[in-house]
């Protein structure tokens, strides 16, 4: 039996991966203490407004079907026939009749991205009231797939390289801009040059991954000039400028959220 | 201000619960999750721990503290799940491996077995202490006990880990 040293930064990003997994939707009634026949009663009461619901949607539908005089105007219940809730495909994938669609978001396939294989730049990122978000977009310049998975760890440096205590960087698994749950973001091979159809010039494409860090605008501190992130065999640097909302301010603590999909717009 | 890992006071209008949620819910679901060592402990201690935390929400006044107090509620109903876990363990099958730690920490499934080998209460200083960034000191607060004993877990949990991940190696 041999013994080894144990890598306390590998236990640390370990640890703090394990704290950026999402949690489950908390259960409101047991918070609130309310008593199971409470409970029951709720889930009854909503079981029979639904099938009131379905029943009545039906029955309007065989109407319009059968074409037994059809309403003078667009009701509610008409309307999602005419215009579909569009689903989550991407549009930059058109899909020929009769082939199958692709999966909404790429498969977190192949090994770890490394720092040789990865391009990062600053996409897009907008701040309401008083809070921003910023995303930073990653390209695989490489020649075979891979994939970025969990929150990476995040540094803030000066003009001069150090490493900037605040403003201080907080793993969360979600924000002020909700993020898609999910378990890696798969890359292609891609050149970030040329369009990127449906978000913009300044946004991601799917192939691309996306890190979304968002800040309260609520104090400044203008020493920060690149962010440093760690992916596996090193780290990527880029220039930066969080713009908060006193126009160039920064932030105190910035929430950074896992690696997504560069084409989801929430 | 610094107090119990919290460096910056909240800004305003973030003392809700909600806010609270988004803020602190995976952390306080990862720590239930490294105790209890799989999801279904740790999704029953989470949804435990939320109400427990809102049925004397309004007790916490000072909310530079609320990081810490949280996590000392869901440390708590952790160890409570754990330990009712580890009596009906003897009439029931226990849980498969697609919901064990391990399975959890797919970025690093050899880490996450070494510590589903420790006992909850050395995976609880050693989340706490390298996950949530707290001291030994804020450690030792938050699961209600010495200094010298968080360190003396913490001493063990590490030795096991090394133990463990040695012998995986050889």
């Amino acid at each position: 039996m041999s013994v080894t040293e144990i890598d306390e930064e590998r236990l640390r990003r370990g640890l703090r991966g394990l704290l950026t997994v999402e949690p489950p939707v908390i259960d409101d009634s047991r918070s609130r203490g309310t008593p199971w026949v409470g409970g029951l009663a709720i889930a009854v009461a909503t079981v029979v407004v639904l099938a009131g619901v379905l029943t009545t949607t039906l029955l309007l539908r065989n109407r319009a079907t059968v074409g037994v005089t059809p309403p003078s105007r667009p009701t509610l219940i008409a309307t999602p026939e005419v215009t579909p809730e569009p689903t989550p495909i991407p549009s930059a994938m058109p899909t020929p009749f009769g082939t199958p669609a692709p999966a909404p978001w790429l498969p977190a396939v192949g090994p770890p991205c490394t720092v040789s294989e990865l391009e990062v730049r600053v996409g897009k990122g907008f701040s309401n009231l008083s809070n921003g978000i910023m995303y930073l977009i990653f390209t695989d310049k490489g020649r075979a797939r891979c994939a970025l998975r969990g929150t990476p760890i995040v540094q803030f440096l000066d003009a001069r390289g150090r490493v900037l205590a605040s403003p201080r960087i907080v793993d969360v698994s979600s924000g002020y801009v909700p993020t898609l749950p999910n378990s890696g973001v798969g890359l292609l091979p891609l050149s970030s040059e040329g369009a990127y159809p449906g978000t913009g010039p300044e946004g991601g494409m799917r192939g691309q991954a996306s890190l979304p860090l968002q800040y309260y605008a609520d104090g400044c501190n203008n020493s920060i000039a690149a962010i440093r992130i760690r992916v596996a065999a090193g780290t990527l640097t880029v220039p930066l400028a969080v713009s908060g909302g006193g126009g160039g301010c920064q932030t105190t603590v910035v929430f950074i959220n896992p690696f997504q999909p560069a084409e989801y717009e929430p | 201000m610094t107090t119990m890992g919290l460096i910056e006071t909240p800004p305003p209008g973030s003392d809700d619960v909600e806010e609270a949620v988004a803020r602190y819910g995976s952390e306080m679901y990862g720590l239930t999750l490294a105790i209890t060592a799989n999801v279904h402990d740790a999704e029953d201690a989470y949804q435990t721990a939320w109400s427990d935390a809102l049925r004397s929400w309004t007790k916490i006044r000072d909310v530079s503290k609320r990081r810490a107090w949280l996590a000392s509620i869901a440390a708590r109903s952790a160890m409570h799940t754990r330990r009712r876990r580890a009596t009906s363990n003897r009439l029931h099958v226990p849980f498969s491996e697609a919901t064990a730690l391990m399975t959890v920490m797919h970025w690093d499934a050899e880490l996450g077995t070494a510590i589903s080998q420790l006992s909850p209460r050395q995976r609880a200083v050693i989340t706490l202490h390298f996950g949530h960034g707290f001291t030994l000191d804020e450690v030792g607060t938050i699961l209600n006990c010495r200094g010298g004993t968080v360190r003396s877990h913490l001493g063990r949990a590490l030795a096991n880990l090394r133990v463990v991940m040695g012998d995986e190696r050889d």
